[in-house]
């Protein structure tokens, strides 16, 4: 009786039945088919669209690495670390007030240096913020001190002058100055960069300031004694050294 | 056998109005549908078979490109450093402040004459003494400091105090504020 029913309903609806299977196939395959496969390819798409910023992104880091010299890089850097070194380094700080001191007719009374910590050791740092306070009492002809306050700020290392006190004693009546100042250092970077960091080429202002900086004299450089400049005396013959054992008496 | 033919006797047929409708419209919705998926199908296989490739280009051009600034990661360092130093110096450099226009207008205003005390205060004054030895050298400073005050150098000069000693020296103190 039913499928007596159902012929009948099949030969009376044909078109309705063949028709709407196919319809009924076609919705399947748009939701199992189309639908997820369009997914898909938004995902290649958004996928694709990360790596195009990606490369992009790595293009310009290339450019910007392809317009520098790593020997001119090697050397600025090594300038840059006269002016801020990457650690305390006492001995360039001292060497350079000293030196611009002695240049100027000063005497250096007193040096102190606060909270000194380690002295060259960057695993050791307790001072995170990158400056030593230094103190250092000099006298001398106030014409000559301009001169020091003049100069102190523009040579390598890079200190900042942050107080002066100045009294007048002695038989001398020369004024004898307290000068408060600051030096800075800063440690080498400890992390790793990433290769998707962005990098950026100096900007105007800090090629400016490189020049500047650069073009600061190194105080204590004069100082040092040239180990090439030292030019060796010519041997005496061993008949004039007392102490060699072929000596002729 | 099946009866196939009319029974003119029946009184209940089997169309139905609504049956009439969905024929009329499911030839075309179910045709479309096919359409629909025939070609967002074909579609969807070019683009992804294009998008495919082009990812594999991209890949190939990223891989090569991080090959070539790994090659250059001392460069990269480099560069990174000179540049938060930079940034340090910058820093550094706007907060050095200089001394000298402070003892240039000492200078100007002692001349010759013996300093006694030297004093910097807040907001860029300042307080020196000067000693003199005579009534003329001290009218001579106290010019200077009007004339320096006239020129925009100095301003709100005060004289603090004026004393003569046993010695028969004059010990001037004088405040002002240095125009930077």
């Amino acid at each position: 009786m039913l499928i007596h029913t159902i012929r009948r309903f099949v030969n009376f609806n044909q078109t309705i039945v063949v028709y709407g299977a196919v319809f009924c196939v076609a919705f399947l395959a748009l939701f199992i088919g189309v639908i997820p496969s369009f997914r898909r390819l938004i995902a290649l798409y958004t996928e694709i669209e990360t790596i195009r910023t990606s490369i992009e992104k790595l293009q310009k880091k290339a450019s910007v690495l392809s317009t520098y010299e790593q020997s001119s890089l090697e050397a600025t850097y090594k300038e840059l670390l006269v002016a801020v070194p990457a650690d305390k380094s006492v001995s360039t700080l001292m060497a350079t007030v000293e030196t611009l001191a002695t240049q100027k007719q000063l005497t250096i009374i007193g040096e102190t240096i606060e909270r000194i910590g380690s002295v060259a050791s960057q695993s050791a740092q307790v001072n995170t913020k990158g400056e030593m306070n230094m103190t250092i009492t000099v006298q001398g002809d106030l014409g000559r001190l301009r001169e020091f306050f003049e100069e102190i700020i523009h040579v390598r290392r890079l200190v900042r002058v942050d107080g002066i006190e100045m009294s007048f004693s002695g038989r001398t009546q020369l004024p004898e100055a307290i000068i408060s100042m600051t030096s800075f250092f800063s440690p080498l970077p400890s992390m790793i960069r990433k290769l998707s960091d962005t990098l950026e080429p100096l900007t105007s202002k800090q090629t400016e300031t490189l020049e500047k900086v650069l073009g600061y004299p190194v105080a204590y450089k004069s100082s040092v004694i040239e180990a090439t400049t030292v030019t060796e005396e010519p041997q005496k013959p061993a008949s004039d050294n007392p102490f060699n054992p072929n000596a002729t008496r | 056998m099946a009866n196939s033919g009319i029974n003119l006797l029946q009184t209940k047929s089997d169309f139905n109005p609504l049956f009439a409708l969905v024929k009329r419209y499911i030839v075309w919705v179910s045709m479309g549908m096919i359409g629909i998926v025939l070609v967002s199908g074909i579609g969807i296989s070019l683009a992804f078979f294009y998008l495919q490739s082009q990812r594999e280009t991209f890949l190939v051009t990223e891989k090569r490109l991080s090959t070539e600034i790994e090659s250059q990661s001392v460069k990269e360092a480099l560069l990174t450093g000179v540049a938060s130093r930079l940034t340090a110096i910058e820093k550094i450099l706007a907060e050095q402040h200089s001394y000298v226009p402070y003892i240039d207008t000492t200078l100007k205003i002692i001349k010759t004459y013996t300093l006694s005390s030297f004093a910097l205060g807040e907001n860029h004054s300042m307080s020196i003494g000067i000693t003199v030895s005579t009534l003329e050298e001290a009218v001579d400073v106290f010019t200077t400091v009007m004339s320096m005050e006239h020129m925009h150098m100095i301003h709100s000069p005060i004289l603090e105090s004026f004393s003569m000693k046993e010695s028969g020296i004059f010990d001037i103190k004088i405040s002002y504020i240095v125009i930077l």
